[in-house]
């Protein structure tokens, strides 16, 4: 046979045959659970959120679930399962708009029946976003990961970032050597100092442009709230009436506050946080809570890394108000739990913070 | 579609030389040749199904006007002809490409405020019009044998030269179409042309990619870079630019020769010039021979006396700026490097011989203006250009930035190191190892041309091939890391 031939016949079959082999075992071992839950006692690496939380909420067996931005990463889903009894999942969007939020919201209604209880953090520096933002490059954005066409799973099953995934899962090496859990997942409540000194040093009173008079909620805002709440939280509770909404405006510490109020912008998010929750009570089963007036957690800066995150023994906090019922806002007190929020937050010293 | 995509490599191709020899295997020459045109269009089309329409237009008004002009004995009476068929290709260039261009400009002159039309730019068709106009200019001068209206179309939609070149010209491909001899599933150019397009996906996939998602982190976030960030920024654009583009043409050359095809040599290890006229020698090679066939002859080139000789290159330089890009940061680019060019060539002709320390000053010198007008050229405006090259020259050092640094760390290295804790012991080992390696590369390892022209199928290329072509296959698609994510 001529050489070439040879090449060309050897080539083709050790390419098909890796090819095969590879993907077999990114089908098998399946570390963004794609096709099915992890394989029984093998720890798995959790932690690229937009490759894996489409699989969790698809393949997992929970009845609770914990979904929102970055605010929601330090979450540990063990405490909510010892507070509520659950069996739960933590579904973290780092910079997560509302419709991406939602939209996982969905498929996890959808695909699991046993869903009861959600607990959902709503950013209130994301209230007047646009119902259709995404924060992300859409090309870059693993789709492929998200429907249910086999065809172009071929991005997942011949990528190399599964396949060494796969390949470390199945030796149990590498980052595959520690086990994992939800508490872990998305967690660095570990990695960063806290504190106000962790806060300053990424936030500087003095950049912010002040503003002498505050913004109001204005019509068009409204208009917005409305298309944002609608699309991304209302629908998916009206569409599942025999599952519980826990949602819960994530609480920023003082200094965001600040810097609201210096850029003259707190009242405007006064106003709109007391409208979203107007249109969220209309809802049987959605619960809203409000947590600007703990002052044990929003004025102490040891909970916090920065003005905004804050770490896991907040969320446990956090878990145990909604359990609680303490600081749940219905229709007969949340205007009066707004009025007392507005004068605090306008008398209150924030000089005193710094 | 993209060469380097699933679709492509395990459907489009095979299928696509499997229909072709299999047609002319039983003599349908002609059958073959439309399916080969058909491909190329679902090729096109899967981008946008709606750029079809241009392009099959196009093709067919330059096909008309061709059989036109050839109708007339006496070449003057053409000449109308041919001034439309210019025209004609570049209104359809200035419409697609530069309408908004234009009225921004305007915009910005007269402070109006007219909207931009937002129209979407047809991929390749900087590349297709050029081609076709060459075609009837070499039609109106006689240079054009009769070509059958489907060799014609398939020349001009030929996918593996259709999106980004290397612009090649009528009778380089016409005439190949046409020899039988071409029309023979040949084991020896298959293996040549997989051999080249692993090349060429390597080059794309393992290295332009990677230094591609810094640089897009660095011109989006260029007001968190220091000095030592922003000349790292710089310097793997430079290389990103050479290897996705020169990776690019080597899979055209490599497609080319699975079809029997010849496809011209579009790269030279152009980082490797010693003077700027060197690197235009040496890069993009088939636009600055359009460029100089079509331009710069016509313009009378070097004939008309020395201050003429510089209007020419200057007004050559000009018009690649724009047909790069539609935007003054790639006029301003294109000027330089003609400034550049016309500065040179009067130093080199005050001396009969360039010494040879001047030479190594020469490489420096010409490598560090093409670095730095690559800014120009990728930066989104010439202020933003500005802002990088005042960064890189405030000689601010500070540690680079880790999101740089971890954009180098891909997961196989991360594993390769973590073999024996090697990153441990050398933290930077991965983007130290990266940019030597890819710079060596660059600058000196024989290029994919001298590759090419040397391959023989044995033991050794063909591991090569395997190894990198299964390596660039899993790397095609993967954990794009959020760069700009940061909560």
């Amino acid at each position: 046979m001529k050489k070439s031939k040879i090449f060309f016949v050897m080539f083709i079959s050790v390419f098909v045959l890796s090819a095969i082999l590879l993907g077999s075992l990114v089908v098998y071992v399946d570390p963004y659970f794609h096709y099915h839950a992890p394989i029984e006692g093998k720890n798995y690496i959790m932690k690229e959120q937009r490759y894996l939380n489409d699989g969790i909420v698809k393949n997992f067996d929970y009845n609770a679930a914990i979904f929102g931005s970055s605010m929601t990463e330090c979450f540990l889903p063990s405490v909510m399962d010892s507070v509520f009894g659950t069996k739960s999942v933590k579904v973290p969007f780092s910079g997560g708009s509302y419709k991406e939020v939602g939209d996982i919201e969905k498929v996890a209604c959808a695909n699991n029946k046993n869903l009861k209880i959600v607990v959902r953090g709503l950013d209130c520096n994301r209230f007047f976003n646009d119902k259709d933002e995404r924060d992300y490059e859409e090309d870059s954005y693993p789709t492929y990961l998200y429907d249910d066409k086999y065809l172009n799973d071929v991005k997942y099953i011949f990528s190399k970032n599964a396949i060494i995934d796969s390949m470390l899962i199945l030796m149990q090496r590498g980052e595959a050597a520690k086990p994992s859990s939800f508490d872990t997942y998305s967690n660095w409540n570990n990695d960063y100092p806290f504190g106000k000194d962790a806060i300053l040093a990424s936030y500087n009173k003095d950049a912010v442009e002040v503003s002498d008079t505050q913004k109001t909620l204005s019509e068009e805002d409204k208009q917005t709230i409305n298309g944002n709440i609608k699309q991304n939280v209302t629908d998916i509770a009206d569409a599942y009436p025999d599952t519980e909404f826990y949602i819960y405006y994530t609480p920023y510490s003082i200094y965001y506050l600040d810097f609201y109020k210096r850029s003259g912008e707190l009242q405007r998010q006064i106003e709109a946080e007391k409208y979203i929750t107007g249109l969220l009570l209309e809802h049987e089963n959605i619960h809203v809570y409000s947590f600007y007036l703990k002052h044990e957690l929003i004025e102490n800066p040891d909970y916090y890394r920065d003005i905004a995150h804050h770490g896991s023994e907040a969320g446990n906090m956090i878990l145990e108000w909604i359990y609680n019922k303490d600081g749940e806002l219905t229709l007969e007190n949340y205007e009066e739990y707004y009025d007392e929020l507005s004068d605090y937050y306008f008398s209150f010293d924030f000089d005193s913070v710094f | 579609m993209l060469f380097n995509s699933y679709i492509f490599i395990l459907l489009f191709i095979p299928l696509c030389l499997l229909g072709y020899f299999l047609l002319n295997r039983i003599k349908l020459f002609v059958p073959a040749q439309f399916f080969l045109f058909g491909m190329s269009l679902w090729f096109y089309g899967y981008f946008n199904y709606r750029y079809l329409l241009i392009i099959i237009v196009s093709i067919f008004i330059n096909y008309g006007l061709y059989v036109f002009i050839g109708k007339f004995r006496v070449q003057k009476k053409a000449l109308p002809f041919l001034i439309a068929g210019i025209v004609f290709n570049l209104g359809i260039l200035g419409f697609f490409k530069y309408t908004d261009f234009f009225i921004d400009t305007i915009n910005h002159v007269f402070k109006s405020n007219l909207p931009l039309l937002k129209i979407v730019l047809p991929l390749g068709i900087s590349f297709f019009t050029f081609q076709q106009i060459s075609f009837i200019v070499d039609t109106y001068k006689g240079n054009v044998g009769k070509y059958k209206f489907i060799y014609y179309a398939s020349f001009v939609a030929f996918f593996p030269q259709l999106i980004a070149g290397p612009i090649v010209t009528h009778d380089e491909l016409i005439n190949q179409f046409t020899d039988e001899s071409k029309k023979r599933l040949d084991f020896d150019n298959l293996t040549k042309g997989i051999f080249m397009f692993t090349i060429g996906l390597s080059k794309k996939v393992l290295i332009a990619d990677v230094l591609g998602a810094i640089v897009n982190y660095g011109y989006v976030a260029s007001e968190r870079l220091n000095s030592a960030s922003a000349w790292l920024v710089i310097l793997c654009y430079t290389l990103q630019i050479y290897f996705d583009f020169s990776g690019y043409c080597d899979m055209a050359v490599g497609l080319g020769k699975m079809f029997n095809i010849d496809i011209p040599m579009n790269f030279n290890s152009p980082y490797k010039s010693k003077s700027i006229n060197e690197f235009w020698d040496r890069w993009h090679m088939t636009l600055t021979r359009f460029f100089t066939r079509y331009i710069y002859i016509p313009l009378g080139g070097n004939r008309k006396g020395e201050a003429r000789t510089y209007l020419n290159i200057f007004i050559v330089f000009f018009l690649s700026g724009l047909w790069h890009g539609a935007g003054w940061n790639f006029i301003l680019w294109g000027v330089m490097h003609g400034i550049f060019c016309i500065i040179t060539r009067f130093i080199e002709k005050r001396f009969e011989k360039i010494p040879k320390a001047l030479g190594y000053l020469g490489w420096i010198v010409t490598f560090i203006f093409v670095n730095i007008t690559w800014v120009f050229f990728r930066a989104e405006s010439i202020p933003a250009a500005l802002d990088i090259l005042k960064t890189a020259f405030s000689f601010k050092f500070a540690p680079i930035d880790p999101i740089i640094i971890n954009a180098f760390r891909t997961p196989e290295l991360i594993q390769l190191m973590a073999f024996a804790d090697i990153e441990l012991k050398f933290p930077n080992i991965i983007p130290w190892g990266f940019m030597i390696v890819s710079t060596v590369i660059a600058l000196f390892l024989p290029n994919s041309k001298k590759m090419f022209d040397k391959f023989k199928p044995n033991a050794a290329t063909l591991l090569f091939t395997i190894i990198f072509f299964v390596w660039s296959f899993i790397s095609l698609s993967g954990v794009s890391t959020f760069l700009y994510f940061n909560f």
